[in-house]
């Protein structure tokens, strides 16, 4: 009986860790920024008839290359970098910088360079924390566009709409042309 | 042969466990002999926390924790440790430094063999850390262009001062191994009662609590000790 009771303690002590390994888990979610998080807001520009600014007026054979950068800016769906038939683009904003400057050049039929007008946008960044999964975004404050003077232009007027770049599926610059 | 049949009853049903207790409770009120039981300090070392030190470089952490037996089943019982966690992700990287202590109660729910002194419990805690936070790396998060090269932010930014206060629940067990030496596991369901978090920023790690979750205030853990029970006095079993 006495060889049997410490049998049966020996059983009992692996019983029980047995539960103490049964105890060993490690639980960790994936932490991945999900798609549709608001994210850092692009410029929303309208293109409107000088003529009569209460009419948008579609550009032609427009394509956008910021300055310093080698490429162009992809507009289209497709990364087109140049695009006809549109009246409304998004452009995004350096958030490492208080000023963008932008060359908006009208092209002919054959990709050729017909007229370069600069755009300096400045403004004061705000960065924003999302959570920990996206970390940081910015938002624009003090937004303000500068159309830079020369003899020959495309573009005749820019209005800023908003002066905070919060939400990018409203209009904050109107270009008149 | 009746603990025979109660402990291998045990070993099959852990639901069960309830009514072997009191049948086992039956067994021992029919023997007249008193059994004096050892009371006194146990204190212990956390193993988990410094092999993953060792194995994981964004790791630092360090726990002791003690319980003292008030009676027959219930202990008060703490830990105390220290916490260095680093947060390496894609758009983040952060690293969270402070101490913890926890205190509260252990309420046993297992009854022995006489003289065999394993414990199935179930604890609650309150605990407090104190913490800060380097935040020394994030990438400004742009989804919708990739024209301009990524924004990434290195300038070291810390946070300090920062306090969370949790309740916490415990369940484990632990097992004398040899005379005197208990090695023990349990794990933790935890709730955030009270915090301060960073201007513009959020508690990614807490110390003692672990990693957070976006939008929730609950938490969980585990850990493996190694105990040495000091005994102080005998009572007798009740």
């Amino acid at each position: 009986m006495l060889g049997k009771e410490i049998i049966m303690k020996k059983f009992h002590t692996y019983y029980f860790l047995w539960i103490l390994m049964l105890l060993v888990f490690g639980c960790q979610r994936d932490d991945l920024c999900p798609e549709d998080t608001p994210t850092t807001p692009s410029l929303n520009i309208d293109f409107l008839d000088f003529s009569n600014p209460a009419i948008a007026k579609n550009v032609s054979n427009l394509s956008i290359k910021a300055q310093n950068e080698d490429e162009f800016l992809p507009l289209g769906d497709e990364g087109d970098t140049i695009i006809s038939s549109t009246n409304s683009i998004l452009i995004p904003l350096r958030t490492d910088n208080n000023t963008t400057v932008y060359d908006f050049i009208i092209n002919d039929n054959e990709g050729n360079v017909v007229n370069v007008d600069q755009l300096i946008f400045n403004y004061n960044t705000k960065e924003i924390y999302i959570n920990r999964a996206c970390g940081f975004k910015v938002e624009y404050e003090n937004f303000d566009a500068i159309l830079t003077q020369d003899d020959n232009r495309w573009i005749s007027s820019i209005d800023v709409i908003e002066d905070e770049i919060v939400d990018e599926s409203i209009t904050h610059v109107q270009i008149l042309f | 042969m009746y603990r025979y049949f109660f402990n291998i009853f045990f070993a099959l049903t852990c639901v069960a466990h309830s009514i072997g207790q009191n049948d086992n409770k039956t067994q021992q009120n029919q023997d007249s002999i008193v059994y004096q039981e050892k009371y006194g300090l146990r204190i212990g070392v956390d193993l988990v926390r410094p092999i993953k030190s060792l194995v994981d470089e964004n790791l630092t952490a360090f726990e002791v924790n003690a319980d003292y037996r008030l009676s027959q089943k219930l202990y008060a019982a703490g830990e105390l440790g220290y916490d260095t966690s680093t947060y390496d992700e894609e758009n983040l990287l952060v690293t969270a430094q402070g101490s913890y202590i926890k205190l509260g109660v252990n309420y046993d729910t297992y009854e022995n063999w006489l003289g065999m002194r394993n414990s199935i419990y179930a604890g609650v805690r309150y605990a407090f850390a104190s913490f800060s936070q380097d935040l020394e790396e994030y990438v400004i998060y742009n989804s919708t262009q990739d024209y301009f090269e990524p924004d990434v932010r290195s300038q070291n930014q810390e946070f300090s001062g920062l306090t969370a206060g949790w309740i916490e629940l415990q369940g484990g067990i632990k097992v004398e191994l040899v005379k005197n030496i208990y090695i023990a596991a349990h794990v933790q369901l935890k709730r955030r009662v009270n915090e301060t978090k960073p201007d513009g920023f959020d508690n990614l790690y807490i110390p003692g609590f672990n990693r957070t979750y976006d939008g929730s205030t609950f938490g969980v853990g585990w850990g493996y000790s190694i105990n040495y029970f000091l005994p102080l006095y005998k009572k007798d079993k009740r």
